[in-house]
């Protein structure tokens, strides 16, 4: 994959969705994450788990498209979650407090009861 | 016009010590970042830089480098030849500065009253995440501006690399 490349892989779990976020999310490719999420909201998905396993680069423009979403996702009982982060990009995400306004885990099955508990 | 660099060069310095230099000039397109954050990487390699601080050299590089892509030539009225981003590398094990140029409209990252990342987590919003990124990764920043026909912008990021 080019580093001006980023693929975004959606898949469903009951009411939950999963976007893999695969390669560099930077100003270039940051449309297509938005588009994604987007789309999830218009066909009312609101609970979504972000999988960063394979996500090698975040710049501004990338944390903008998730705060851009934060609010409408929660007014309507969804949230924005995160997974499979690595060190340096765990390490961003406390720089810029958004480990205080995310759930982060390891784990995805945590973040996933984590949206079944809230919904009860 | 495509993108080149130079090879590295070196000078030594009244102490002795070797200061390393290069420099890189790209078309101002959000396609050609990691270009951009390519040339950052190989040149804080070449100097001996460390993973995390790379890591975090190439994020500010980038932020600075999208600012001037979206907004300073966002009405960029002169040759299309003349409407480039130059990028200057130089260092050594101990630090590292980069000097990114671009003749678009000035915009002046210190003067700017931006966010704090304090605020943008309490009024949640797409834009505003790049120059607190910005100031809190770089050690010192100075911005100069040399005016002409167009005028040209200058952004030194200074990094202390231990």
């Amino acid at each position: 994959m080019k580093e001006n490349e980023i693929t975004i892989i959606t898949s469903k779990d009951d009411d939950i969705s999963i976007l893999q976020i695969i390669g560099f999310l930077d100003a270039h490719t940051a449309s297509s994450l938005e588009n994604a999420i987007e789309k999830l909201i218009n066909e009312d998905n609101f609970k979504i788990i972000c999988d960063c396993t394979e996500l090698e680069y975040i710049s501004s423009a990338g944390f903008g498209v998730f705060m851009e979403f934060i609010e409408e996702l929660r007014a309507n009982g969804g949230d924005l979650k995160f997974t499979g982060l690595n060190p340096k990009l765990k390490n961003l995400f406390e720089l810029l407090g958004f480990n205080v306004l995310f759930e982060i885990e390891d784990d995805i099955k945590k973040l996933k009861s984590d949206f079944t508990k809230k919904a009860k | 016009m495509i993108s080149k660099s130079s090879k590295v060069t070196s000078q030594r310095k009244p102490n002795d010590s070797l200061l390393y230099f290069r420099k890189f000039r790209v078309k101002p397109e959000t396609s050609e970042l990691y270009k951009i954050r390519q040339f950052i990487r190989d040149f804080a390699n070449f100097i001996g830089c460390n993973a995390d601080k790379l890591a975090e050299i190439e994020l500010v590089v980038d932020e600075i480098c999208t600012n001037t892509i979206q907004y300073s030539y966002k009405n960029f009225q002169y040759n299309s030849l003349r409407k480039l981003i130059w990028i200057e590398c130089e260092g050594n094990s101990k630090s590292m500065i980069v000097r990114i140029m671009d003749r678009g409209q000035p915009f002046n990252l210190l003067e700017y009253n931006a966010p704090t990342i304090e605020e943008n987590l309490k009024h949640p919003q797409k834009g505003g995440w790049g120059i607190p990124i910005v100031k809190a990764l770089t050690d010192k920043i100075d911005v100069f501006r040399e005016e002409g026909t167009p005028g040209k912008n200058i952004v030194e990021l200074h990094f202390k690399l231990h």
